[in-house]
C-alpha cells in the first residue's frame, strides 16, 4: 500500500465510528421519514403509497397552520427574551464589582440542567389558577388573578415564561463565555478616547459579542422551535388547541391518531422550514457579524 | 471426551430449554395500588403454574405512553403477549388484526363458556368487536355524581336528595354557587367519556353504529352544550379539568362534580369534608358510558405463549380474583357472583357510595364508540366542547357544525 493511500484508509478508520452513529441515528431515520411520508401508515397494517397526498392534504389542513402560529409564537415570545436577558445577565456577571458570581452562575444555570418533564409539573403547580404561587405574588401587585394553563390566551404565555426560564441560563453562560473573549485594550482605547459606558457597549461590546449572539439565537430558535416537553406534561396542547405547537401536532398525529405517514410528512415540513430560516438567518447575519 | 460434552451441553441445554416455563409478558398502565393489586394477582398465578407458566408484568406507562410503545413494538418487534389497552384506544388494532380474538378459546373451553352467564351482559358487551369478543375487561368503571353534602347543608338542601337530572342539578347548584364569590355548584370537566355522557343523556347522538357516519349535529348534542355553557356564563359552575380540577375538588368548593366510580377511594381518603354520591344525573336518557381498560392477547404471539395467556385471563376473570380488584381499586367487579358475594355486598351495606355503579351497570350503562378513527374524532369534539366552555359568548351551533363536518372529514378519509 502506497503511504498515501493508507493514510487515506486510517483516516477512514478513525471517522468510522461517528459516521455509523450519525447515519444510523440521523440520517438514515431522515430518510425514512421522508419515504413514510409518501405514504399511508398506522405502523399496524402494511404502508400504501399515496404520493403527495399527505402534503396536499397538510397545506390545505387549518391544524397545520394553526399549530405554525403557536409554534411562531412561542418562538417569538421566547427567543428574543431569552437572548436580551442572558445577555444582560452575562454583562452583569461580568462586572468586576459584583459579588457571589459563582453562586448566581449556578443559580441561573441550574433550570438549564433541570429534566424540563420535573421541572413543568412544578410549574403547573406554580401556574395553578387558585392555589398557585403566580397568582399570588400578582395579587400582592393588585394585578387580578389569571387562569392561566386553563385560559386558551394565557396558557401560550405561561409556557413562554417556562421556555425563558428554561433558557436564560444557556445563554448567560454563552455570552459570559463571549465577554471575556473581548480584549481589554479595545476597551482602554475607547476610555481614553473618553467613550462612556453605552458607546462602549454599542460600538465594541455589541460588535465583537454578534458571532456568539448568532449563535446562541440560532440554537435557542431551533430549541424552542422544537419545544415539546413542556406542552405536553403542562397543557396536551390545549385548552381548545391554544397552545398546540407543530411537534405536539405531530405527535398527536403519530401515537393519537395513528397516522404515521402524515406524522412523518409534518416532520418533513418542519425540517424543511428550520433549514430554510437557519440559511436565512446565516445570509442576514453575513453582514452584521464581525468576526475579530 | 470432547465429543460428550458437547453432546452433554446439548442435552442440557435442550432440557432447560423444553423444561422452562411459557412467558407471558404483560403490559400495564396503571400505578399505585392498581398496579400493587395486578401484580398480587400476576403473582399468585405464577405460583400456581410454577414450572409452566411465567408472567411477567411491565409496567409501560399512562395510557398513551403504552400506546406509543405498542405501535413502536409493532414495527419493530417485541411485542408483548398480553396488554391494558383503554377502550377507545383498541380500535386499530382490532380493525388491523393485531388482536387475537378469544371466540376460538371460548369455544374449546366449555367450562368458561359456561360461566359467560355470570359476567355482567353489558361489560361483556363491551368486549365484543363486529360480534367477537377480542379482550376480557380489567378496570372497568362509570361515571358518578360526587357532591358535598357540607355545601348542601349550608345552602339549604337536603343532602340525602342529590338531583337526579341535570335540570334539578341546575337548581341545586345555583343555590350553592350563591353560598360565596370561589365556590361553584357544579365542575364542568373536558374528560372524553364525560362529553359523550352529556351528548347522550340529553338525547343526542355521536356516530353511527358502524362507526362510518358523524350524527353529533342534532339538538340532543345543541341541548347539552347549551346547558353547560350557560352554566359556566353563569358562574353557577366552572369548566377545568386535569390536576387542577382535581385540586378544586378536594378544596371543598365545588358542590357536585362527576367523576369514575374509581375515585372513590381516592376522594374519601383525600377530602375534608362530608362525601355523597349518587347516579349520575340525565335529562332525556338514563345513560352512562363504561370506561377503562380491558385485557388483549396480541395475535403475534406463539400458540403456546396465547394458550398460556389465555390461561391467565380466565384466572383475573376468576370471581375470587374480579373480587379481590373490585375491593381493593373501587374499579368494578366484571361477574355477577362477585357482586353477590357477602364480602361485597357487606361493603355496599356499609356504604352505599361503592353501590353505586353496580346499579348504573345493570340499567344504564353502554359502551363507547370504538373505531379505527375514533380517537381523532373525539379529539376534534373536545376541541369543540373546550371552545364552547372556555369562551361562553361563542354559538354552540356553529361549533358542533363545524365538529361534525370536520369529524365526517376523519370519517372518509380513514374509511
Amino acid at each position: 500500500m502506497k503511504r498515501s493511500q493508507k493514510e487515506h484508509f486510517e483516516g477512514w478508520l478513525f471517522v468510522t465510528p461517528a459516521f455509523l452513529l450519525q447515519m444510523i441515528f440521523v440520517y438514515l431515520p431522515l430518510a425514512y421519514a421522508i419515504f413514510v411520508s409518501f405514504h399511508r401508515w398506522n405502523m399496524i397494517r402494511p404502508m400504501k403509497f399515496v404520493g403527495f397526498k399527505n402534503y396536499v392534504h397538510l397545506f390545505s389542513s387549518g391544524d397545520f397552520w394553526h399549530s405554525l402560529l403557536v409554534t411562531f409564537i412561542y418562538v417569538l415570545g421566547t427567543v428574543p427574551t431569552s437572548v436580551i436577558l442572558g445577555l444582560l445577565l452575562a454583562m452583569l456577571l461580568n462586572l468586576w464589582w459584583v459579588r457571589g458570581k459563582g453562586f448566581f452562575r449556578t443559580m441561573f444555570y441550574i433550570p438549564v440542567i433541570t429534566a424540563m418533564a420535573a421541572a413543568a409539573v412544578v410549574w403547573n403547580w406554580l401556574f395553578e389558577p387558585n392555589v398557585g404561587l403566580v397568582n399570588f405574588i400578582l395579587s400582592l401587585f393588585g394585578v387580578s388573578p389569571k387562569g392561566w394553563l386553563n385560559d386558551p390566551h394565557w396558557a401560550i404565555v405561561a409556557l413562554i415564561i417556562v421556555g425563558v426560564w428554561k433558557r436564560i441560563g444557556y445563554n448567560m453562560v454563552i455570552f459570559l463565555a463571549g465577554l471575556q473573549g473581548i480584549p481589554r485594550t479595545y476597551y482602554e482605547a475607547a476610555m481614553i478616547d473618553g467613550a462612556t459606558t453605552f458607546p462602549r457597549f454599542w460600538y465594541i461590546t455589541l460588535p465583537l459579542l454578534s458571532p456568539t449572539t448568532l449563535f446562541v439565537t440560532i440554537i435557542q430558535f431551533i430549541a424552542s422551535f422544537r419545544v415539546f416537553i413542556s406542552v405536553s406534561v403542562m397543557t396536551r396542547g390545549g385548552p381548545a388547541k391554544s397552545t398546540e405547537v407543530i411537534t405536539y401536532f405531530l405527535y398527536e398525529n403519530a401515537f393519537n391518531y395513528l397516522k404515521m405517514g402524515y406524522a412523518s410528512t409534518i416532520a418533513v415540513v418542519m425540517f424543511l422550514i428550520m433549514f430554510s430560516l437557519t440559511l436565512v438567518q446565516f445570509k442576514v447575519s453575513k453582514r452584521r457579524v464581525f468576526y475579530q | 471426551m470432547k465429543r460428550f460434552l458437547i453432546l452433554g451441553i446439548a442435552v442440557l441445554a435442550f432440557a432447560i430449554l423444553v423444561a422452562a416455563p411459557i412467558k407471558v409478558i404483560l403490559w400495564y398502565s396503571q400505578t399505585g395500588i392498581y398496579s400493587q393489586t395486578l401484580l398480587e394477582l400476576v403473582n399468585e398465578f405464577n405460583k400456581l403454574h410454577k414450572g409452566e407458566i411465567e408472567v411477567e408484568a411491565v409496567y409501560t406507562g399512562s395510557y398513551t405512553n403504552t400506546m406509543q410503545k405498542l405501535l413502536a413494538a409493532m414495527v419493530g418487534g417485541g411485542l408483548p403477549t398480553i396488554a391494558q389497552i383503554e377502550q377507545s384506544r383498541v380500535g386499530q388494532f382490532i380493525e388491523g388484526g393485531a388482536i387475537e380474538c378469544l371466540d376460538k378459546y371460548i369455544a374449546n373451553d366449555p367450562e368458561f363458556k359456561a360461566q359467560l352467564k355470570d359476567f355482567f351482559p353489558r361489560l361483556l358487551e363491551a368486549c365484543k368487536y363486529h360480534g367477537k369478543i377480542c379482550g376480557l375487561p380489567l378496570n372497568v368503571s362509570t361515571p358518578i355524581l360526587y357532591y358535598n353534602k357540607d355545601l348542601f347543608r349550608r345552602a339549604g338542601l337536603d343532602p340525602n336528595k342529590p338531583p337526579k337530572t341535570w335540570s334539578e342539578l341546575y337548581e341545586y347548584a345555583k343555590k350553592i354557587s350563591a353560598l360565596g364569590k370561589d365556590i361553584y355548584g357544579y365542575r364542568v370537566d373536558a374528560a372524553d367519556w364525560l362529553i359523550e355522557a352529556y351528548i347522550w343523556q340529553f338525547g343526542g347522538k355521536i356516530i353511527s353504529e358502524d362507526g362510518r357516519k358523524m350524527l353529533i349535529d342534532n339538538p340532543g348534542t345543541l341541548a347539552a352544550w347549551k346547558f353547560f355553557q350557560k352554566m359556566v356564563r353563569e358562574k353557577v359552575a366552572v369548566f377545568s379539568g386535569g390536576k387542577a380540577g382535581n385540586a378544586l375538588d378536594l378544596s371543598g368548593n365545588i358542590g357536585m362534580v362527576v367523576r369514575s366510580t374509581g375515585s372513590l377511594g381516592y376522594l374519601r381518603k383525600n377530602v375534608k369534608w362530608d362525601l355523597g354520591a349518587t347516579l349520575m344525573p340525565y335529562e332525556k336518557k338514563a345513560v352512562v358510558p363504561i370506561g377503562g381498560g380491558n385485557l388483549y392477547i396480541f395475535a403475534s404471539a406463539s400458540e403456546e405463549q396465547k394458550k398460556a395467556a389465555w390461561e391467565f385471563l380466565k384466572f383475573v376473570e376468576k370471581p375470587e380474583n374480579t373480587l379481590k380488584w373490585a375491593l381493593a381499586t373501587g374499579y368494578m367487579a366484571v361477574r355477577m357472583s362477585a357482586y353477590n358475594s357477602p364480602e361485597l355486598q357487606k361493603l355496599i351495606k356499609e356504604d352505599p357510595r361503592v353501590g353505586i355503579t353496580y346499579i348504573q351497570l345493570k340499567e344504564r350503562a353502554r359502551r363507547r364508540p370504538w373505531f379505527g378513527p375514533y380517537r381523532e374524532v373525539l379529539s376534534t369534539i373536545s376541541d369543540g366542547w373546550q371552545k364552547v366552555l372556555t369562551d361562553t359568548s361563542v354559538d354552540p351551533a356553529e361549533v358542533i357544525k363545524e365538529v361534525q363536518r370536520k369529524t365526517q372529514e376523519i370519517l372518509d378519509d380513514y374509511y
